[in-house]
């Protein structure tokens, strides 16, 4: 049981139990991070018009992107985990007596919370009521979500749309991996997945690397995101927190 | 299973809840006065409810745009609209009345920041709206971020912490990159008369008279698409809303009588 249980309680969210294990919030989480890095890569590579935050953009991608690659049952459970990865984190920082960092360029752990459950639901809000009701989104806010996935998708969807117009290629390419384990079989997956249906403007590299710091980055100057193998010991971690 | 994902390339856009919420501020002198002249000694309360206006106003016009030119908006569209009134005022204000207004109205970010709280417990962080205080550091990131070396003193004087500033500069670039193309591609017809005064309480108000001034600029500036009209009008509320159905920006009287009990 993950620590997502007491945090719903601390956040005054209804409680429930949640049966995923420490490997499954471990790789949703990667897959969620991988499309967050995904949005800051396509808006570089892409050059995507960015008319607010870019950190909420990415967010924005990572979300539509679980909902759009992944068959209902799965979508739920990455969606769940995700979030709860946001809540773990806000926990965290709580734990620590950290007020939440507004001057930082991501919002704060809660609203990204709010609004990947929001889009989520709004996606699907005829088979997501529960979700929605589960993980705690106010009715003052749920009844816009659908116009916000809306919102999202027509605008998201214009890029992907390009993408996929350009044809299976191989413009995501593998670069440095460190590990030989399921997350990298996870993102070799995903990059052969991206590949069999998009093309880029130019090539996108991914990498499974030490970084020194628990994180995933995107290099504009090399083109390139990784995932740091220190963020998946941490979420691993996490998870059992 | 990941399925071979066919994206619903939904294109509609949704303008549907386009209103803002902002009590906020603007900046500076009426259109008459000449452009550079000495520092006339303007009233500070004045200045104050100037420059929040001029934020606000240009924050209403961002909803107005998305909405009438069917911008692709990737995230909150209250962040696109902060952001679009930072890059509009730079570009049709000097820099000297940039900074003015810059720090009138971080000021009113903050007292409204502070106003709400600032626990987390007490911020409504599922709220579409962002808090004040992120709206502040926002501002105060790109409006350094405008020009990092003449405006260094910001840093201080907005109080951003170093590992934000470190990003404001490419935080700007993309924000002018992205609202600037727009801008463009209204102005080459311009000026026009597109945006226009409609309703308003008090001819010769304070507000009013700014508001038409600051409308004036608007119209030298850029063409839009399509009419939007702007009134200055009791609302009930102190704010300032864009209709879509109406294509009407609303300035509340209210607003301005607020601005200037906080400057003071």
């Amino acid at each position: 049981m993950m620590k997502a249980f007491a945090t719903a309680a601390l956040l005054g969210l209804p409680t429930f139990a949640l049966a995923q294990d420490t490997d499954a919030f471990v790789e949703s989480n990667i897959l969620a991070t991988l499309y967050h890095e995904l949005g800051h890569a396509l808006i570089d590579i892409q050059e995507v018009p960015i008319f607010g935050q870019e950190e909420d953009a990415a967010d924005v991608l990572s979300i539509l992107l679980v909902d759009a690659f992944w068959e209902e049952e799965d979508a739920v459970g990455i969606a769940y985990d995700a979030a709860f990865g946001f809540l773990t984190e806000a926990d965290m920082a709580r734990d620590a007596g950290e007020e939440p960092a507004f001057w930082d360029v991501h919002g704060p752990d809660e609203q990204r919370y709010y609004n990947l459950v929001c889009i989520f639901y709004g996606a699907n809000p005829d088979e997501r009521d529960d979700v929605a009701e589960e993980l705690g989104l106010p009715e003052e806010r749920a009844e816009w979500c659908e116009d916000e996935f809306d919102q999202a998708n027509g605008s998201w969807g214009v890029i992907l749309d390009e993408m996929a117009e350009a044809g299976p290629g191989e413009t995501f390419v593998a670069g440095d991996f460190e590990r030989d384990d399921a997350i990298a079989a996870l993102l070799l997956d995903e990059i052969d997945a991206l590949n069999a249906e998009f093309s880029l403007a130019d090539d996108l590299i991914l990498s499974y690397a030490a970084c020194g710091e628990a994180n995933a980055f995107y290099d504009p100057e090399y083109r390139e995101i990784t995932i740091c193998t220190e963020y998946v010991d941490f979420l691993a971690e996490m998870a059992d927190w | 299973m990941r399925i071979a994902a066919a994206i619903a390339l939904a294109l509609t856009l949704s303008p549907a809840h386009a209103e803002g919420n902002k009590d906020t501020y603007t900046f500076q002198r009426t259109v008459g006065e000449p452009l550079q002249a000495a520092p006339a000694r303007r009233d500070p309360v004045q200045l104050y409810v100037e420059a929040n206006v001029t934020e606000t106003l240009y924050h209403e016009l961002a909803h107005a745009l998305i909405d009438v030119l069917d911008l692709p908006i990737y995230g909150p569209e209250e962040f696109a609209a902060d952001t679009f009134a930072i890059v509009l005022m730079n570009r049709l204000h000097d820099d000297t009345s940039v900074q003015q207004m810059a720090s009138d109205v971080a000021r009113n970010y903050w007292l409204f920041a502070e106003g709400a709280g600032q626990h987390r417990d007490d911020l409504a962080l599922w709220d579409v709206h962002a808090p004040d205080l992120q709206r502040y550091y926002n501002f105060a990131c790109l409006m350094y971020g405008a020009d990092t070396e003449a405006r260094a003193d910001l840093i201080d004087l907005f109080d951003l912490p170093e590992p934000r500033a470190r990003t404001c500069d490419d935080e700007y670039d993309l924000a002018a990159r992205s609202w600037n193309a727009v801008i463009d591609g209204l102005s080459t017809d311009a000026p026009g008369n597109t945006i226009r005064l409609d309703w308003v309480l008090d001819e010769d108000d304070h507000l009013t008279t700014f508001v038409r001034s600051e409308v004036a600029r608007l119209n030298t500036a850029m063409v839009l698409p399509a009419t939007v009209n702007v009134s200055v009008i009791p609302c009930g509320e102190s704010n300032a809303f864009y209709d879509p159905d109406m294509l009407e920006i609303q300035i509340c009287t209210e607003l301005g009588e607020e601005l200037a009990r906080m400057a003071r």
